[in-house]
């Protein structure tokens, strides 16, 4: 049997990205397919709302971001990362505001991900997660 | 295959897994298997919130509002303002029957009722009421969400198979994960379906005001003549005309009384059965103010009165009779992908309402009937399976009434609104008025059943069945048959309550109200605030969805205005609505939150022992005797079937 709490939280988190998820990425899309920076930049708001919900959820229900959570967002921002510098890269027809769309995407993320660790940890404790000091 | 399909499979695709996870996470962190009727009474607040919200206001009436403001015009978005009253019936009766259920340990509505009236009668309408819910209502929902899967993917959904399809999933989640299965799809289900009506409003009201000025433009010209209102407003207080189908109203039936009781009808959506199980379900009562306030009344009401309104107002609706697909489907060029999640969240609006009474007329079949008259031994574990199979009996019927017999099943349905809101006398005995006796409260409610059938048309129907063609139609007066039943239903129920007084169920009514009184709590000025807080009930009433909405006619400008002035200003009546409407958001707060209907009782309830509640686990009959009744009931129904079909 799993512990009550911990599924009424991860229903919690679910049902925050059912709604934020779609939409979000829904516009986002339709900024690319129309080249259009205001409708993208509305998807990435609504995809930073659906973040900053998240953290209320874990501060709610007292937990942290687990392991599968961190590898799903991660390996989600890559992919979506890889397409839009194959598109750069690779698509002449590629439109200058979607460039821009997809930069301001990128940074929004970056610095949302260093905000939340360094407003979590503070900066010693987030360089300290990624740099293992060598035993002397 | 086109992008937007491809979109729109892909979309079906994740949300059915994602409400077929529910079911399975439910039931593999069930404590017992008790857990599967009342979720062990343990949903949180946020949980209630979007759930009982999604439930009022499902995408039956999101996509039904935009189609019947496209061709009713002005006068049907005045109803939107059920969005108001709605909510109140959960201010007046839902903290109550929380209390109720945690201090005796109630599972369903029907227990309870059973046990404070005493007697099988109530019992048994309560457990119909909750049938007509789940069967014909929930295949109309259904119907449509079908209906808009098919319209939205060009003709390349068969919409049959769609019906078949989305029920089956809302089946095997909930049959899997039981009510918390309902509860938490339904939590996400809602937040869709809020959100793709907002985006549905925004697209209404994209082509700009121009776009809706047309749109008005074109009712302003469809317009009866004969009727003296102006063509947007509302046409008259009343028409004593003998009803549709015999003798129609003269231009819109949406007179003020229509208007008032149809949005007094839509009440019975938070009087049902399905209902009062949900909120036994519920942790606390810490969310019912804001699903009352925040949730239902303001936010739901700012999205029928504005958005969805907009949507039936626009030139997609006044072009075609089902706005909300058109708008859809129109995006299927520019944003291919939102084809899918718009559809995949007005199909989440029917699936959290279908959810949710499927579980409650299980639950409330097996214990209520099964358990009660034909096996009284049965344990918990038992009563899981035969809820699980009660559920399937249940959707099957609603898909193949849906199927084969759509006339049959929008003519069952139809008595939905009405039948729970019979329930209204008796809840308000239970809660508030303890002088209504048992034989006033049943009475009143098999009768106001009757007169909600017989001014719906399978009450027509069924006198035509027996060679009497009754003078009237759907509607008399223009008043809807909820209304009716209600009206007779209170009247029986008075005069009867009045002639049957005992003293001794009166004493055991009391123990109910002495628990109450004690532990609901009232605010510090709560005595000399009841006058103002009825004073702006009735108020409210009158003015928005009472007579006194003629009034929005012409108060904010001239309702017969041509077109090309719509073009610069909106509509009186919809101004009013929209005022009206704010001023509910703020009555619903009153009595929710100051005259304290809706907040956490003043102590901690503990459930009393199980030797202390009332009986209300003793089979009423002998086993051997409630099998002969059961068989004989069967004799009768199939009876009817073949007569039917001989004479049909």
């Amino acid at each position: 049997m799993v512990n009550p709490m911990s599924i009424e939280s991860r229903f919690a988190v679910m049902t925050n990205w059912s709604l934020f998820a779609p939409f979000g990425a829904g516009f986002v899309l339709s900024g690319f397919r129309v080249a259009d920076l205001t409708l993208g930049l509305f998807g990435f708001a609504l995809l930073a709302a659906g973040t900053v919900s998240h953290l209320v959820i874990n501060r709610v229900y007292g937990i942290e971001f687990s392991d599968g959570q961190i590898a799903v967002a991660a390996g989600l921002f890559l992919v979506a990362l890889l397409g839009f510098l194959a598109s750069w890269i690779a698509a002449p027809a590629f439109a200058p505001a979607n460039v821009l769309l997809g930069l301001a995407g990128t940074a929004i993320v970056i610095a949302g991900a260093f905000a939340y660790v360094a407003t979590r940890y503070g900066l010693r404790g987030a360089f300290s997660m990624f740099h293992a000091r060598r035993p002397t | 295959m086109s992008e937007a399909l491809i979109w729109l499979v892909a979309a079906l695709a994740l949300s059915s897994a994602y409400w077929l996870y529910c079911g399975v996470a439910c039931a593999r962190s069930a404590e017992s298997p008790r857990s599967f009727f009342l979720a062990d009474r343990d949903l949180p607040a946020w949980m209630f919130v979007l759930v009982a919200t999604g439930a009022s206001f499902p995408a039956w009436i999101v996509l039904g509002h935009a189609a019947l403001v496209a061709s009713g015009g002005l006068a049907f978005a005045e109803t939107a303002l059920c969005a108001i009253t709605i909510p109140l019936a959960g201010v007046l009766f839902l903290k109550r029957q929380w209390m109720l259920g945690k201090r005796y340990g109630y599972v369903t509505p029907a227990e309870m009722l059973g046990d404070y009236f005493g007697g099988e009668g109530i019992r048994l309408c309560t457990v119909l009421i909750a049938v007509v819910f789940a069967v014909p209502f929930m295949g109309t929902q259904m119907r449509a969400a079908a209906d808009l899967l098919a319209a939205v993917s060009g003709g390349a959904v068969d919409p049959i198979l769609a019906l078949w399809g989305v029920t089956g999933l809302v089946f095997a989640y909930t049959c899997v994960g039981g009510l918390r299965a309902a509860a938490v799809a339904g939590a996400s289900q809602s937040l869709l379906l809020a959100a793709g009506a907002i985006m549905i409003g925004v697209l209404a009201l994209a082509g700009g005001f121009a776009d809706l000025a047309g749109g008005l433009g074109q009712q302003a010209g469809a317009g009866a003549p004969t009727v003296s209102a102006p063509p947007l407003g509302i046409p008259g207080v009343i028409q004593f005309v003998r009803g549709l189908g015999v003798e129609p109203p003269l231009g819109s039936p949406w007179t003020a009384t229509m208007i008032f009781s149809y949005c007094i009808s839509l009440m019975g959506l938070q009087l049902a059965p399905a209902f009062g199980l949900l909120a036994f379900a519920t942790r606390s009562p810490k969310g019912f103010v804001a699903q009352q306030t925040w949730a239902a009344a303001g936010a739901a009401g700012v999205l029928l009165v504005v958005a969805i309104t907009a949507a039936g107002l626009s030139r997609h609706g006044a072009s075609t009779s089902d706005p909300v697909a058109r708008l859809i489907g129109g995006l299927a060029g520019a944003a291919p992908w939102f084809v899918g999640i718009l559809a995949v969240a007005m199909l989440a609006g029917a699936q959290v309402f279908a959810s949710l009474n499927l579980s409650a007329a299980s639950t409330i079949l097996v214990r209520d009937v099964y358990r009660r008259y034909l096996d009284p031994e049965l344990d918990v574990a038992g009563q899981r399976r035969a809820a699980r199979i009660t559920m399937g009996l249940l959707a099957l019927a609603a898909l193949l009434l849906a199927t084969f017999a759509p006339a049959a099943e929008r003519a069952l349905a139809a008595l939905a609104l009405g039948f729970g809101l019979q329930l209204l006398p008796a809840l308000a005995g239970l809660c508030w008025l303890r002088w209504l006796t048992r034989e006033g409260v049943v009475v009143g409610l098999v009768a106001g059943l009757v007169a909600v059938i017989f001014t719906e048309p399978l009450g027509g129907a069924v006198a035509g069945f027996f060679g009497i063609h009754l003078p009237w139609g759907r509607w008399p007066w223009t008043l809807h048959s909820g209304a009716w039943g209600l009206g007779i239903n209170a009247a029986a129920c008075l005069v009867i309550s009045l002639i049957s007084q005992r003293a001794r169920e009166h004493t055991r009514r009391s123990a109910f109200h002495v628990f109450l009184t004690a532990f609901a709590g009232r605010p510090r000025s709560g005595r000399a605030l009841r006058p103002l807080a009825w004073a702006l009930t009735l108020a409210w009433m009158f003015f928005a969805i009472g007579p006194g909405a003629i009034y929005g006619n012409s108060a904010f400008g001239d309702g017969s205005a041509s077109a090309g002035a719509l073009a610069t200003g909106l509509p009186s009546l919809w101004i009013w609505q929209i005022v009206w409407w704010a001023l509910g958001v703020l009555l619903i707060w009153f009595l929710a939150h100051r005259m304290a209907l809706s907040t956490r009782p003043v102590r901690p309830i503990e459930p009393l022992p199980r030797s202390q509640r009332p009986r209300s686990d003793v089979a009423a009959l002998a086993p051997g005797e409630s099998q002969r009744w059961a068989l004989i009931a069967i004799g009768l129904a199939g009876l009817a079937i073949l007569a039917n079909w001989l004479f049909d």
